[in-house]
């Protein structure tokens, strides 16, 4: 062998991938924009006919739009966007999703998170759920110090 | 024929609803379903196999994307020659669909392993399922 230097191929064992995580950004991708989709329709539509459930449909689109891009952004500050919109989510599915149940009254018609998103096969009510599972998962201080 | 029967009843407020179904838009919609099958079926073997999404899987996926494009062309038309049919709601459908495949190429190319496969799976599954609401739109002319 001589001394020449030789670049030999580096090897790199680590995966370029975010892997499953990249599966739930991507579901919350279809959210953000059906649900922006139908806010659009809903206000281009019919926006005085009931105006609190349209409104909600409204901000649950502008709060999944966040938390899909806070995601697939994973930075610094951008996971504690993600960390606020997705519990934002969680909360609103449970206060909407249990209001519309005990006070249906409120909610004539359905938004993404009534009756626990029972329109959207409860999907609505998983993905806040997954969301922190994954953003505790793929936390650097948990993956530095574990 | 429902439109010599009566004013029509529910949330349609443009009565009377013609509610005949065009034989272009039923084409458009069985060959996307068809295709959004198919492609869903390739990425499940890749998925198994633990392999990512291919180019050729991108260039069928560019196809359902120009079936979803003279859909649009359809739809315009049909619309514009006077069809009833909920428009604002169908252009929601239609919109989201051709965001859906566009969307998972984006994923296949920056997550090169078994996921971007499990991605490519669930646009299909959206796509199909957004395809049969279209269906329901026309043939209930946005009521259902």
């Amino acid at each position: 062998m001589s001394q020449q230097s030789e670049t030999t191929g580096a090897e790199d064992t680590r995966r370029p991938a975010y892997g499953a995580g990249r599966v739930l950004i991507f579901a919350y991708g279809i959210f953000a924009i059906s649900a922006t989709a139908r806010a659009a329709v809903q206000l281009i539509r019919d926006a005085a006919e009931a105006p609190l459930a349209y409104t909600l449909s409204a901000v649950a689109a502008v709060v999944y739009l966040g938390a899909t891009v806070a995601m697939a952004h994973n930075g610094r500050r951008m996971r504690r966007v993600a960390w606020v919109t997705v519990s934002f989510e969680l909360a609103g599915v449970l206060a909407v999703g249990t209001l519309s149940l005990i006070r249906p009254d409120l909610f004539p018609h359905a938004s993404v998170w009534s009756h626990f998103g029972a329109g959207y096969g409860y999907v609505p009510a998983v993905l806040p759920l997954l969301g922190l599972f994954w953003m505790w998962r793929s936390s650097p201080a948990r993956i530095a110090h574990g | 024929m429902r439109a010599l029967t009566g004013p029509s009843i529910g949330r349609n407020r443009r009565s009377p609803a013609r509610t005949d179904y065009p034989a272009p838009v039923s084409i458009v919609i069985a060959v996307l379903v068809g295709a959004a099958v198919l492609l869903g079926l390739w990425a499940a073997v890749r998925t198994v196999r633990d392999e990512a999404v291919i180019l050729r899987q991108l260039l069928v996926g560019a196809g359902i994307e120009f079936a979803i494009v003279v859909q649009m062309v359809i739809a315009a038309v049909l619309i514009a020659r006077g069809h009833t049919v909920d428009g604002v709601l169908l252009w929601g459908y239609l919109i989201t669909t051709a965001l859906l495949l566009p969307a998972a190429a984006v994923v296949a190319v920056a997550e090169r392993s078994r996921w971007s496969s499990v991605v490519l799976i669930a646009a299909c599954l959206t796509l199909i399922a957004l395809q049969l609401r279209v269906n329901q739109i026309w043939a209930t002319g946005g009521t259902g």
